[in-house]
């Protein structure tokens, strides 16, 4: 918890939320992942890592969700996006980031 | 393998290694054609290819490539990843070729950062860059080139451009390793500290090739594999030591996978330029429907639907053809041919190898067709999308949504749900998919039940027959929940999939795995079918030419009290135990025990008096939950990596089909009676 709240009080604003809790559309930054070294290495191994730009790009509530990490689509159950804490902030600068679910393209 | 190119044949050993969904098979294909070699890495139900290529313009040298299992690090998370690390450490390649797929450059690389740490020399293909240019990425090989200090060769595989050039690189770079001197990816001090207390601490239990610091630096990473190497190797206290260093820096793991995307961001920067503005993707936009709750589970069931609708409308008729010409014709040929021979040699070739074979024969337009289908489907990368629907229902057996589309193939056949599994990463969840997979009800079961049912039951063989089905399915959930939960731990299986981008089929790619998986299955399974039909045809033709007098009658008979539990008589279990060959030939073997010295021949007449409803019932359950057939078994023996699983789940379908039989049975007679 430590890392994320230090991170939220450095200006950034919203409280960090667990991936599973953001609608689809939602971005920000991976501020702190937890879980065993298995979960860990598996998830730093797809690109997930404190600091990472994150979108949800769709989550319906129940069932798993996908998220846009490092350029991959990544699906992942709902007690795994769980353990994906996310500092909620603007997208990251120069990203390729497509319309999420949900959300038309102008 | 002796090659006869020239007098100074020199064998280099090349690596194929890469992120899943990177193009990498078809790069492997692309160099090796025809001369791929498919089997098991040793001791594990992995998926060893190896091959060879021989360079244009370089007489005697020979490129022997050995394809590593797709993974996205080299952490002991799976047997497949514990498999390309031991591969890179132990065998020594010469070269490892590191397969990268350019629109998702960065989380590619970390495969990279891993690699440098061993010590074979790397050389990196840019695969896909039409992928990426299409989303305005561009990259420039050479700027990353230099950043990374090693050879980087651009590559489009599907279109085979870069290919030779690639070959060339391995050239040059296996002939001069000296020159070989990349930039390698360093942690943070802090890490690097205690890498170091780590190394000097365990450097003399360190077994012969690892490299120190790379054990090291796996210790730190909370590696399972290598901790207990170590372990077992340091004394008690001196592990003590070990251990408490590690527990202080718990989550280093999470500090040194930052320190590498780190060192990967500053060596692409000059290299790749991307699109300012957020694009829309053509996979988004196939995903707004294939991955909906709703609409993805219409598209997946439309999808199976068309599967089933070819399976029948080509693979079936071409099924009956060969039956008629390639089995009966070829019977009644061997039967002419061999008229003057002994009896039993045109018996044990025309009805027993020749029915094994046949089994495996007619099998094979069905197959090819749902093989072709799996290809396919992985190809594009819409097999991901099954697996994201249907996780949320598969999960509560403890299945992976990964094992939908592989059980769904039993209905037709479970030869392809078996074979099928190997989509599936984790190696729990892909046991426990083989083990149930035999209680999908298959075409050739309900073909027995099709027949049966109305003998037994008249008008309501409809509803009989939706009621074994269902009967079959609920048997398969419950049988998986258990196993779960009970044999295989509990453990929630962790939902972390890639959804790749989709793209357009390769043939050659989907070609070659058909013909691979075709191959494997005549050559491993093959030979068991046939063995196995000439023993049953042995024990159902001796010691007297007829059946009723056979072995296996008499087999059938001492299991007479048994039987009577489910209301069988000796001909029924004689039945079950023909089945085991092919599913039909529990017809085929009624026909036969009910029809000849009893006057009349047809099967209904005779059966239907013989047998109570509750018999009735009783034996179409048995039948429909009973062990599979042996081709099932063969390929279940080949898929779960021995006969160890095999038997297991003989003996668990064996309890459960006649423990329902029985309840059947009872509470029939029962409610008859009452």
């Amino acid at each position: 918890m430590d890392r994320c709240e230090m991170q939220g009080s450095n200006g950034r604003g919203a409280p960090p939320t667990p991936l599973g809790d953001l609608p689809a559309g939602a971005h920000g930054v991976v501020c702190e992942l937890r879980g065993g070294t298995g979960f860990l290495s598996r998830m730093t191994a797809l690109g997930f890592t404190v600091g990472a730009p994150i979108r949800v790009m769709q989550n319906y509530g129940r069932g798993p969700l996908i998220a846009l990490v490092r350029e991959s689509r990544i699906a992942l159950g709902r007690r795994e996006a769980g353990r994906v804490l996310v500092q909620v902030g603007p997208p990251a600068a120069p990203a390729t980031a497509p319309a999420p679910a949900g959300e038309r393209p102008a | 393998m002796t090659v006869t190119q020239g007098a100074a044949t020199r064998q280099i050993t090349v690596a194929l290694a890469g992120q899943p969904n990177v193009g990498k098979s078809t790069v492997f294909n692309m160099l090796t054609g025809l001369s791929q070699h498919v089997g098991n890495w040793p001791g594990k139900t992995v998926e060893q290819k190896t091959g060879v290529h021989y360079a244009r313009g370089e007489e005697g040298v020979e490129i022997k490539l050995v394809d590593l299992p797709g993974t996205y690090s080299l952490t002991a998370d799976s047997p497949e990843e514990r498999v390309a690390r031991d591969f890179v450490i132990k065998e020594r390649p010469d070269l490892v070729v590191l397969i990268v797929n350019v629109a998702a450059l960065e989380r590619n690389l970390y495969l990279l950062a891993e690699l440098l740490a061993l010590p074979a020399p790397v050389v990196v293909a840019l695969n896909m860059l039409d992928v990426a240019e299409r989303r305005g990425i561009h990259v420039e090989p050479a700027v990353l080139e230099s950043a990374l200090k090693l050879p980087v060769v651009p590559m489009i595989a599907v279109k085979n451009q870069g290919v030779r050039e690639l070959v060339q690189v391995i050239l040059r770079t296996a002939r001069d390793p000296a020159g070989y001197a990349p930039s390698r990816p360093q942690i943070d001090p802090e890490q690097q500290r205690v890498a170091q207390e780590l190394e000097r601490l365990v450097a003399p239990a360190v077994p012969a090739p690892y490299p120190h610091d790379w054990v090291a630096l796996k210790l730190l990473e909370g590696d399972t594999e290598i901790s207990q190497m170590i372990r077992e190797r340091l004394s008690p206290s001196e592990w003590e030591q070990v251990d408490a260093l590690l527990l202080r820096h718990e989550d280093a793991i999470l500090e040194i996978a930052s320190s590498r995307y780190e060192w990967i961001a500053r060596m692409v920067r000059a290299a790749v330029s991307r699109p300012r503005v957020g694009q829309v993707v053509l996979t988004d936009e196939i995903d707004r429907v294939a991955t909906h709750p709703f609409w993805g589970l219409l598209l997946v069931l439309a999808i199976l639907g068309a599967v089933f609708w070819l399976a029948y409308a080509i693979g079936a008729p071409l099924q009956g053809l060969l039956d008629t010409y390639f089995v009966e014709g070829g019977a009644s040929w061997l039967h002419q041919v061999l008229a003057g021979a002994p009896w039993w040699l045109s018996g044990v070739l025309a009805d027993g190898v020749l029915a094994g074979a046949g089994t495996v024969i007619t099998f094979l337009p069905i197959l090819l067709i749902f093989f072709a289908v799996l290809a396919l489907l992985e190809d594009v990368g819409y097999m991901a999308r099954i697996a994201y629907v249907m996780d949320r229902y598969m999960h509560l057996m403890g299945l992976h949504g990964k094992s939908f589309f592989p059980l769904l193939l039993g209905f037709g056949c479970n030869v392809p749900a078996v074979l099928g599994t190997r989509i599936i990463d984790s190696p729990k969840a892909r046991l426990l998919t083989i083990l149930v997979a035999p209680l999908v009800p298959c075409t050739a079961r309900m073909a027995v039940v099709t027949v049966l049912a109305p003998i037994f039951f008249g008008a309501a063989a409809f509803w009989v027959m939706w009621a074994l089905v269902g009967l079959s399915l609920a048997t398969l959930a419950l049988t998986g929940v258990l196993l779960h939960r009970f044999a295989f731990g509990g453990k929630h299986a962790a939902f972390i999939m890639e959804l790749p981008l989709y793209h357009l089929p390769n043939v050659r790619t989907i070609s070659l795995a058909v013909w691979q998986r075709t191959v494997a299955f005549l050559k491993k399974a093959g030979g068991i079918i046939v063995v196995l039909s000439v023993l049953v045809w042995v024990l159902a033709t001796f010691p007297t030419r007829e059946m009723e007098t056979s072995y296996l009658a008499a087999i059938g008979r001492s299991f007479a009290p048994l039987g009577a539990h489910l209301g069988l008589d000796w001909q029924m279990i004689v039945a079950l135990l023909t089945s085991f060959v092919a599913k039909e030939n529990t017809i085929a073997t009624l026909g036969i025990l009910f029809t000849s010295g009893r006057g009349g021949t047809d099967l209904a007449a005779n059966l239907a008096p013989t047998v109570t409803p509750a018999a009735g019932l009783a034996f179409l359950v048995v039948q429909m939950l009973f062990i599979p057939c042996v081709a099932t078994v063969a390929v279940i023996r080949q898929e779960s990596g021995g006969w160890k699983w095999a038997l297991v789940d003989l003996g668990l379908l064996l309890v459960i089909s006649l423990s329902a039989g029985a309840i059947v049975y009872r509470v029939g007679t029962w409610l008859h009676a009452g």
